[in-house]
């Protein structure tokens, strides 16, 4: 499964998703809404009916923003102290919409429907909470750790410099380095999601750890899907600024106008989060599918071995024939017997 | 002869012609030169030490007979942390802090009159602020014989300095060294009459966490020996130097009717050189940043020597150097001393925000204020530092636009005069203290924003009030009357008054002193409110009216139009205890206008009208004279409000929250 195979999968799903990626807005909408609005009212309530305000029809005015801030900025402070609320609040809420996200991409049909959709939110919502969880305590330590040794490295290495282009261009590196370390934890997060849907699992500890080998055994096609959706990000903010830029905000019809593309831009990285997952969850199944399976042999069991199954064996091919992937239907997990494993090399 | 000694005479009278051949500036002295000094210092760049020599030589301009002379010694206050500066400071000046090993102080090993008594034995630290006697930053010296009216005297005086980390302006940081307040200094014998002085007396104060300095004008000629390599600049100008046998070079500088002389050195400066009619500016800038930041030194330096000269008066000296500090020098930054000012800038720093031009113009400015006009910045900082920031915003605004001066980036942007009044008008408590108060008194805080900020407001506002002709012409007469010489408060408005009489006659009273009591001495606040407007019509006359003696209708009397009027009213009222004068511009709903006046005395004044047309908006102050108002947002309603803006500034914050929500929630 290569990384661009995974990408344009991921596209077509997105697209044929894009009434998830309406929903998805459409909650993001609604949460920021609530505060937007009542900063609206703020600003009438206090200033509404002053002249100053005519100083910010065609530009930014600063005295005007200065003065209505001392004033009245308590209460606009009041306001942003509740985004930290509706952070978290989003948080919850993307977890749980998380599980309807992947179960639409990992179906075989890949189609969006309400019902399938809130029925995959409500059966993986808690055990995707545990992975929130763990990888933000992975991130809080991690970053933690992390900052200090850069920061030390960083402070080593500039102790005495004259100049500060060295210390601005380390600390543009080091920056860049720990946004990758944090890039690659919530890589590990998103694959953890994905394997415990893909392969149903239900514990959040082995979904963590399945979500963390797989990043790190398939390092570089991993974070290459994922630069490449980052890139895209960053792409449609450039556009977005450079457009904002150029039409302004300075008569009705131009605030109309930026308004459609803020949300056009919104809206695109919301199908950028679907396409996040849909890429992923693609790349994952393509990897886990090309995966050998393990042959069990038996040893002198130690305890009664639980009642047979069929499991099909695979036989070792010839040297140069191609091997046929089966994968092992699903199971649900049951004490096995301690055995030894033979990995059967194969020919890819 | 013998020819060695042929050759050593030879050598000794050149070195001596060398050194003795002072380029004159002036060809009659500026200044009364009280205070002249020649030094001879050398840097040990290794063991962070100065090593110096001088020769003062004192002159009594006063009617009295001086007994003793009190000096500082300002690099004390680096010794330790009781000195009274590291007290007050809690160890952290201008974001620098010192060092583990990087205390700095000053030594004095010798002091004697010429071919007179040696005073060694009785020196004594003085402690006339506040008495810690930990604190060594002045001493003072009984004479035996004392210096008789018009009678100079010299002092001899051998001094080791240990250099500071960069602390407090002054300082190195690796082999980068800005030296200032460096050498034994005499402080100001004020006689009676001068200032407030009403007795003689020594105007010698320690040195304090938030004060600057105070001094009298004189030539210095000071012989700098430095490693080879190091680039110096200075005070004055370079007469010529001379390289050493021990791999040093000897750097002498002259610099005439001046109150002060620092100077710099670093192996690493690169040297810009421009011109300005005739003055020779000198860049020392960091190679790093001489292609980012270099032209944006030169073009705020030019453009505030020609604003100055344009408003205030002639820049006297024929050379300025700008000193660019180092990385981890930047404490050093933002300072000034006479004809030498230090910068501030960063590699990659992007032109939209204007913090090397902001620095520039400040720092020329003390040019003029402080070291042209000599003011006691102890005592009355604003009268430096406050009348500094005012042309800084000035200046500023005039060059790169009122609202675009100091910030100008992605659509946001700030100008220098609003940035300033928005430190003061966002104050938490701007009444804490008042402006007029010697620097180390502000200890509640505030020093800074009441010293600098607030006194660039209210000039603005003196400057709207009485015009902008009338504004240049007080301050080109104060200038020109007091410069080189120590002013005070009173000196200021004196000539404010004057000005004001000439071209306004009594229009303000018989004085400004109104205003300053207000401003400069009181703590009070200003804030004028157009607290509601509005029209009720009022329904035509109904029945009958009286005409010539006949009972009619009103119909009849008026025609057939219709006879509704409104009565309309605007209130204002005045919030802040801060009286000032105001008006009040009123607009119709068919564009006609009035312009009241109102004296700002009262509480509050509601004009009245009967009009045919609607009131559609009011304005108090509506030139915006009142830049020490607190809130201009309050000082204009309108019956008819547009949305627009709301909706745009809320429409950027939905944005804002949906981009937070989004790239946060995105784990």
């Amino acid at each position: 499964m290569t990384t661009i195979k995974a990408l344009t999968t991921g596209i077509r799903t997105s697209n044929q998703s894009l009434r998830m990626v309406a929903l998805l807005y459409c909650i993001n909408l609604a949460l920021a809404a609530i505060l937007a609005l009542t900063l609206r009212s703020i600003i009438s309530s206090t200033v509404g009916d002053s002249m100053a305000l005519h100083n910010l029809i065609k530009d930014f005015d600063y005295t005007v923003y200065s003065d209505f801030m001392f004033k009245h900025g308590a209460r606009v402070g009041a306001l942003t102290s509740q985004v930290t609320w509706l952070i978290l609040f989003s948080m919850l809420v993307n977890t749980l919409l998380g599980g309807g996200i992947i179960s639409t991409v990992a179906s075989p049909d890949r189609r969006f429907s309400m019902r399938s959709f809130f029925e995959g939110c409500g059966n993986y919502f808690l055990r995707f909470l545990g992975l929130l969880v763990i990888f933000g305590l992975i991130l809080v330590l991690v970053g933690a750790l992390l900052s200090f040794i850069l920061a030390a490295i960083h402070s080593v290495l500039t102790a005495s410099s004259v100049s500060e282009v060295i210390p601005i261009t380390l600390g543009l590196v080091l920056i860049l380095v720990f946004l990758f370390v944090m890039m690659l934890i919530v890589m590990m997060a998103d694959y953890a999601k994905i394997a415990m849907v893909v392969n149903d699992i239900p514990s959040v500890f082995k979904a963590s750890w399945t979500g963390m080998k797989f990043v790190f055994r398939n390092f570089f096609k991993a974070v290459g899907l994922q630069l490449v959706i980052v890139i895209l990000g960053i792409l449609a903010i450039v556009l977005y600024l450079f457009l904002a830029n150029w039409i302004g905000m300075a008569t009705p019809i131009t605030v109309f106008l930026t308004f459609i593309i803020q949300q056009v831009s919104v809206g695109f990285k919301s199908w950028t989060r679907v396409l996040t997952f849909a890429s992923e969850t693609t790349f994952f199944a393509g990897v886990e599918a090309s995966r050998p399976v393990l042959a069990e042999v038996s040893a002198a069991p130690t305890q009664e071995p639980a009642p047979a199954e069929p499991v099909e064996s695979v036989a070792i091919p010839a040297p140069s024939a191609p091997v046929r992937k089966k994968r092992a239907p699903r199971r649900v997990p049951t004490k096995k017997p301690v055995a030894t494993r033979k990995r059967i090399s194969k020919k890819k | 002869m013998n020819p060695s000694f042929r050759f050593l005479a030879i050598f000794l009278i050149t070195s001596f012609t060398l050194s003795e051949a002072r380029q004159i500036t002036f060809p009659e002295p500026l200044s009364e030169r009280i205070a002249s000094y020649r030094i001879s210092v050398t840097l040990d760049a290794e063991k962070k030490m100065l090593l110096g020599k001088e020769s003062l030589t004192w002159t009594n301009t006063s009617k009295d007979r001086i007994t003793e002379l009190q000096f500082h010694l300002y690099w004390n206050a680096f010794k330790n942390t009781k000195t009274t500066f590291m007290k007050e400071s809690g160890g952290q000046h201008r974001g620098a802090s010192i060092g583990a090993d990087g205390w700095g102080w000053i030594d004095v090993t010798s002091i004697s009159i010429r071919d007179g008594e040696d005073l060694k034995s009785r020196m004594e630290f003085i402690r006339p602020d506040d008495g810690n006697d930990m604190d060594e930053t002045v001493f003072r010296v009984p004479l035996a014989r004392p210096v008789r009216p018009r009678q100079s005297v010299t002092v001899d005086i051998d001094f080791t300095s240990k250099i500071p980390t960069i602390f407090a302006r002054t300082g190195f940081n690796e082999k980068f060294f800005m030296i200032g307040q460096w050498f034994p200094k005499i402080g100001v014998y004020e006689p009676a009459g001068m200032r407030y002085a009403t007795e003689g007396q020594w105007n010698c104060h320690q040195f304090h966490s938030n004060t600057e300095f105070y001094a009298d004008y004189g030539v210095y000629d000071v012989d700098i020996t430095v490693p080879k390599s190091f680039v110096v600049g200075a005070t004055g100008l370079l007469q010529n130097d001379r390289e050493n046998a021990n791999g040093t070079k000897t750097h002498f500088y002259h610099a005439e009717d001046v109150h002060d002389f620092s100077w710099t050195a670093s192996p690493l400066y690169k040297v810009v050189e421009d011109q300005w009619q005739h003055v020779k500016i000198r860049l020392l800038i960091q190679p790093d940043r001489e292609k980012s930041n270099g032209h944006r030194y030169m073009h705020s330096a030019k453009a505030a020597l020609q604003y100055f000269n344009d408003h205030v008066g002639k820049y006297p000296y024929p050379n300025l150097t700008i000193v660019d500090p180092q990385w981890g020098a930047l404490g050093a930054g933002g300072m000034e001393y006479p004809t030498l000012i230090t910068g501030g800038s960063f590699w990659g720093l992007g032109e939209g925000f204007r913090v090397v031009e902001g620095v520039t113009i400040h720092e020329f400015g003390h040019e003029y204020w402080y070291g042209l006009v000599g003011n006691n910045e102890f005592e009355e900082a604003w009268l430096d530092e406050g009348i500094n920031q005012y042309y800084e915003t000035r200046i500023m605004d005039a060059t790169y636009g009122k609202k675009t001066s100091f910030i100008d980036f992605f659509g946001y942007h700030m100008g220098d005069a609003e940035f300033t009044r928005s430190n003061y008008t966002t104050m938490n408590n701007p009444k804490v203290s008042p402006t007029y108060l010697n620097a180390w008194e502000y200890k509640a805080g505030g020093y800074g924003t009441l010293t600098y900020q607030k006194t660039a407001t209210f000039m603005t506002t003196l400057e709207r009030l009485i015009g902008p002709a009338v504004m240049d012409e007080a301050m080109k007469t104060y200038f020109e009357r007091w410069k080189f010489k120590h002013p005070c408060s009173r000196d200021f408005i004196s000539v404010i008054d004057e000005i004001v009489e000439k071209r306004h006659g009594d229009k303000f009273g018989k004085s400004m002193q109104w205003f300053f009591d207000q401003v400069l001495y009181g703590t009070d606040v200003c804030d004028y409110e157009l607290t509601s407007l509005g029209s009720q019509r009022v329904e035509g006359t109904r029945g009958v009216v009286d005409s010539a003696g006949k009972r009619i209708t009103p119909r009849e009397k008026y025609g057939p139009k219709k006879v509704d009027t409104f009565e309309s009213h605007v209130l204002v009222s005045r919030l802040g205890e801060v009286k000032m004068p105001v008006d009040v511009l009123v607009h119709f709903d068919n564009g006609t206008e009035v312009r009241e006046h109102w004296d700002g005395l009262a509480r509050w004044k509601q004009f009245e009208y009967v009009r045919p047309e609607r009131i559609l908006w009011a304005k108090v102050d509506p030139d915006e004279v009142l830049t020490i108002d607190l809130n201009l947002n309050n000082n204009s309603k309108t019956t008819e409000p547009v949305s627009q803006p709301i909706w745009k500034y809320s429409l950027k914050f939905l944005f804002w929250i949906q981009n937070t929500l989004q790239y946060t929630s995105w784990f």
